[in-house]
């Protein structure tokens, strides 16, 4: 016996291939939600697999303190808390690195390692080289990423000033950390392998330059298992307060670990929102292809159904075909998202430092991809092929085209329109259903490109806020101690220097009930010109004479309101605690800013007008001799030049962003010519009677052409109205979804993204015309005249 | 009144009488190559005079609507040429033909092909839009007795109103050549004298030269000559001594 799904496997490969260009692009759109999909959950696996592995062989620690000096003994105390797991003492010490070379100051943190060498937590992984020799006094590892940057290697020599003594080191080797993945100076916005280094000395090295013998200054800890977070943290703080303690963080305030747990969040985000968006699309795009196919062969069907063709074999074969297109899409998706995913870790591997980082193809995500590809494509098949195939047979298998009655259209119509736009119009009325389905379609595309462009413009909105309008000085130096705003004086004289002002900035612990945070306080000179806080509109926010500024995230994150009262714990000096109101609240992008008057804060330190940060403006052309002056200056303990940064930002963060806004516009555009071209095949096919009959009336290819052409055109117009107004929100979203502590991106979109965005859908819309107009060419008129329908 | 067997449709024309508009010599049309190759046309020659109203007898499959597409401009003959006045047909690009149908030619389909999104109205004033010297869009419905229908929906008439709606549209722009493949197939005969008569005024009213494919013998009465194909030949010419109106048929 025949098996009757025979020839219908013949027919569902034929109409695959009558459909292709159809099949081609839907197919695409689902491989591009894949391929985002794999990309992005490939990524989050390989990033998490190799910072657990590294936590887990590193025994990267929970909590962390810095403190003045404490003996030794004060460790046993810590260990006793309750809630401690492993506790690891050790010297830890800013340095600087002689480089004369070098127009900044390059500073190093360097790090006592035991007498038996690996510490107990955050136990480094040797990259090259041997490990120090405790009897020598001279020999250091040195973090990878500097070792790269500057191109040192074992045996090579590197001059460091400890303490205000220059002395001379051998790299002996270079090592990775789990605390250094990602590797800041404490306060930088973003890792600077050229001007910092990590070092790790015998402990001896340190004890000797810092006169530390029998002490400490820091601590690392882990929790034992059920531990009070927030009690264990108390007791550490209470028991180092007397040792100038300034306050223990955990993971969460670790900079490198924030920095990858926000990468994480970020490849969450998108292995989620991205796919969804294009699967929603395809899954559209779907519902109106098979839809019009089924609708096609109503006739075919009802006569299989007339020769008595159960049910169950036609619906398998429009599964088939729907099927055939998913799982063409996942293929396709798979291998490209695998191929961008090794290319995102071998970025990764510049940024993130990890001993192992081996990217794997995930099996699940390979398996979820073609599950919800098809599951996908069978709903969107589902609703057109039930509906026919479940009719009785040959009962009512008439096509049901648009009714158009004298009623339904208004009548001014008449009057303005030709009678052949007037075609084009109806045409888009008299299907409102898939008229604005489309319409709908085109919109989702939108979106995609804005969200891929929009990066753009919020990250020119960060650095302009954030370099431009708040921290407006080119460069600023911190003094080594406090010193009376006379100083200044010092600095104006300076060549090349058009404005100084003085600052003054102490470590502290904001407290609101429970919630703490640390932060650096900077008293700011009232109508100060090279530090203003701002409102998101850029308007100043005038530094109150008493009273906090701070920003709006950490407001938040607080738990405060304008008004409340903040307490203030001094993380040097008398340790003193005031309880300041909080008065304004100011929108910067970048970290988490607290503000006072300089006025209020040397008050509240109970000290004179005293400065310990110089903010300078600087001729450019004098930047060169600035920095050679200052190099010479006493009691500077760090430079810091905000074109350094910019570089930084756009090197490491733009980079990185341009890969996934190239991509999301790409995938944008394809959804368009996806939505467009499908739209467009339909409707041709549906018409194809109705143009040809034209044809023959005598009108043009071009006139012909024209009617669909003006159809598309509104749908697409429309199309690009509602994408405009779904973009902004799209935007909002996404963010709203990636929304991490260290930068929040603000949901700028500037006018000319949307203007590239319209283009983009102009574009791509005119490629489908195009395509479009080349088919309505090739209307056979005699072939129209004989197949009637 | 036969002649031979493989006639020539008044080759050469006749010396006096109006002047040729139709002019097919050695017109042939073969679809695929070899054993299987289907001859439509074989070597049919033809001369159409102006104003005259032709008749296309012939079984089905004979080449009658191939002959008639290729005189709207519609198809291309394999071999052979074909002219209207000064148009040559054969070998003529795509945009040509296309200002050949638009200029001088209207076609009736036994399908009305009207364009379902536009009423009666829009539907002729739509030819009437691209042609030279239109007639008014009222007075072409007026003449196939739709004038109370002018703004309904192609969807709110009956086959013989769309058919006439067809005619309307055939015959608003004054087109020179009125080519009608089975009007009234897909009609009763009531319905069918009507659309005939309105195909039948255009020729008396405005001259214009009609050729009608039918496989109704009774509608060849109304021709001047009734051409009959049989394999692609034309094999019989016969020319009516007296022209019945449409009216007077019946079938
Ligand atoms: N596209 C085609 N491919 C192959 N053969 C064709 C094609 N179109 C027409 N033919 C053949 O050409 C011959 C003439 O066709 P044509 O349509 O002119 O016949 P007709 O006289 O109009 O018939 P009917 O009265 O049935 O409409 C037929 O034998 C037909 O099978
Ligand atoms: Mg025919």
């Amino acid at each position: 016996m025949v098996i009757p799904g025979g020839m219908l496997n013949r027919k569902a490969l034929r109409d695959l291939w009558a459909l292709r260009a159809q099949v081609i692009s839907i197919a695409l759109l689902i491989a591009s939600g894949i391929a985002v999909f794999v990309m992005s959950a490939s990524n989050y696996a390989t990033l998490l697999r190799a910072r657990n592995d590294h936590y887990a062989a590193g025994r990267f620690p929970d909590v962390f303190v810095s403190l003045k000096r404490a003996p030794l003994a004060v460790a046993e105390r810590l260990r006793l808390i309750d809630g401690v797991g492993v506790l690891d003492t050790r010297i830890a010490a800013t340095i600087r690195i002689d480089d004369p070379g070098s127009e900044l100051p390059v500073m190093g943190r360097m790090l006592a390692l035991p007498p038996q060498g690996q510490p107990a937590l955050n136990r480094l992984v040797l990259r090259s080289g041997v490990w120090p020799d405790p009897a020598r006094a001279d020999q250091v590892l040195v973090n990878e990423a500097f070792a790269a940057r500057r191109g040192l290697r074992p045996g090579d020599g590197l001059r460091g000033i400890l303490n205000g003594r220059l002395q001379s080191f051998v790299v002996s080797g270079t090592a990775l950390s789990p605390e250094f993945v990602f590797a800041t100076r404490p306060g930088d916005p973003l890792p600077d392998d050229r001007h910092f280094a990590v070092l790790w000395a015998p402990e001896r090295t340190l004890a000797n330059a810092f006169d530390m013998f029998g002490a400490f200054n820091d601590v690392v800890l882990t929790l034992a298992p059920g531990a009070h977070v927030p009690r264990v943290l108390a007791e550490i703080d209470e028991a180092l307060s007397r040792f100038g303690g300034t306050g223990a963080i955990t993971r969460r305030d670790h900079a490198s670990d924030r920095f990858l747990a926000d990468e994480l969040t970020e490849q969450r985000t998108l292995a989620v929102i991205a796919p969804a968006l294009f699967f929603g699309v395809a899954a559209f795009l779907l519902t109106v292809v098979v839809g019009r196919l089924v609708e096609t062969q109503r006739d075919q069907i009802a006569s299989l159904k007339a020769l008595g063709y159960p049910s169950g074999p036609i619906l398998r074969h429009y599964f088939l075909l729907v099927s055939a297109i998913a799982v063409t899409g996942a293929g396709i998706g798979i291998v490209a998202g695998h191929v961008l995913a090794i290319w995102v870790v071998e970025a990764y591997r510049g940024f993130f430092r990890f001993p192992v980082m081996e990217h794997r193809l995930e099996i699940w995500a390979v398996l979820a991809s073609f599950v919800v590809s098809l599951l996908v494509a069978m709903g969107a098949a589902m609703r057109s092929v039930t509906r026919i195939v479940l009719l009785p047979a040959m009962a009512a298998l008439r096509p049901a085209p648009p009714q158009f009655r004298a009623t339904s259209l208004p009548a001014w119509f008449g009057l303005v329109w030709s009678t052949r736009s007037r075609i084009a119009l109806r045409g888009i009325i008299g299907r409102p259903l898939r008229s604005a389905l489309s319409m709908i379609g085109v919109g989702l595309a939108m979106p995609l490109v804005v969200l891929g462009l929009f990066w753009f413009d919020a990250l020119d909105y960060m650095v302009d806020m954030t370099f431009d309008r708040i921290q407006r000085g080119d460069v600023y130096v911190t003094l080594t101690e406090a010193r009376p705003a006379s100083a200044l004086e010092d600095f104006r004289r300076l060549e090349g220097v058009l404005l100084a002002e003085g600052q003054r900035v102490v470590p502290v612990i904001l407290r609101s009930e429970h919630r703490t945070y640390r932060a650096a306080l900077s008293g700011l000179p009232p109508g100060g010109e090279l530090n203003v806080p701002r409102q998101s509109d850029y308007t100043r926010l005038p530094v109150p004479e008493e009273g906090l500024v701070l920003s709006r995230r950490l407001v938040e994150r607080l738990g405060l309101r304008i008004g409340d009262s903040v307490t203030v714990e001094v993380l040097e000096g008398r340790r003193l605690v005031r309880d300041v109101p909080l008065t304004a609240i100011s929108d910067d992008v970048l970290g988490m800013s607290a503000t006072l008057s300089i006025a209020a804060l040397n008050t509240l330190l109970r000290e004179g007008p005293l400065i310990n940060v110089v903010a300078l403006r600087v001729d450019p052309a004098h930047r060169k001799a600035l920095f050679r002056q200052l190099a010479a200056m006493p009691a500077i303990a760090t430079t810091s030049s905000k074109q350094v940064w910019l570089d930084l930002f756009q090197d490491r963060v733009v980079g990185l962003i341009m890969v996934s806004a190239g991509l999301l516009t790409l995938f944008g555009m394809l959804i368009v010519v996806g939505v467009v071209y499908n739209v467009a095949r339909v409707t041709l096919h549906e018409r194809a009677t109705e143009l040809a009959s034209l044809r023959i009336l005598g009108f043009t290819r071009e006139e012909v052409a024209g009617i669909l052409l003006t159809e598309l055109a509104i749908i697409v117009v429309a199309g690009i109205g509602i994408g405009i107004a779904l973009a902004g929100w799209a935007v909002r979203l996404l963010l709203a979804a990636r929304s991490t502590e260290s930068f929040e991106i603000p949901p700028v979109i500037a006018s000319s993204t949307y203007v590239i965005a319209v283009v983009a859908m102009i574009v791509a819309s005119a490629l489908c015309a195009w395509l479009i107009r080349k088919r309505v060419d090739r209307l056979d008129l005699v072939a129209v005249l004989k197949a009637r329908e | 009144m036969s002649e031979t067997s493989r006639a020539r449709a008044n080759p050469g024309g006749n010396s006096a009488g109006p002047p040729v508009v139709f002019r097919a010599r050695g017109l042939t049309k073969t679809y695929g190559s070899g054993p299987n190759a289907v001859h439509a046309l074989r070597d049919v020659d033809l001369d159409i005079p102006e104003g005259e109203f032709i008749v296309l007898l012939g079984p089905s499959g004979s080449g009658k609507s191939t002959l008639l597409n290729i005189l709207g401009g519609l198809d291309a003959p394999t071999s052979g040429e074909a002219r209207f006045r000064e148009h040559e047909l054969t070998g003529a690009s795509e945009e040509e033909l296309t200002a050949y149908r638009r200029e001088h030619v209207s076609f009736v389909f036994q399908f009305y092909n009207l364009i379902p999104s536009l009423n009666v109205g829009e539907n002729v004033r739509l030819v009437a839009e691209i042609a030279a010297d239109p007639m008014s869009v009222e007075e072409a419905v007026a003449l196939v007795g739709l004038t109370p229908r002018l703004h309904h929906f192609p969807s709110e008439l009956s086959g013989g109103e769309q058919q006439r709606v067809a005619v309307a549209r055939a015959i608003v722009k004054r087109p020179d050549v009125l080519l009608c493949d089975e009007p009234t197939g897909a009609l009763d005969s009531e319905t069918g004298r009507l659309v005939l008569g309105a195909i039948e005024k255009a020729n008396r009213e405005l001259g214009t030269t009609t050729v009608v494919i039918t496989h109704n013998s009774v509608i060849a009465g109304m021709a001047h000559r009734v051409l009959s194909l049989r394999d692609g030949r034309i094999v019989d010419v016969s020319i009516n001594p007296e022209r019945k109106r449409a009216g007077e048929l019946s079938w």
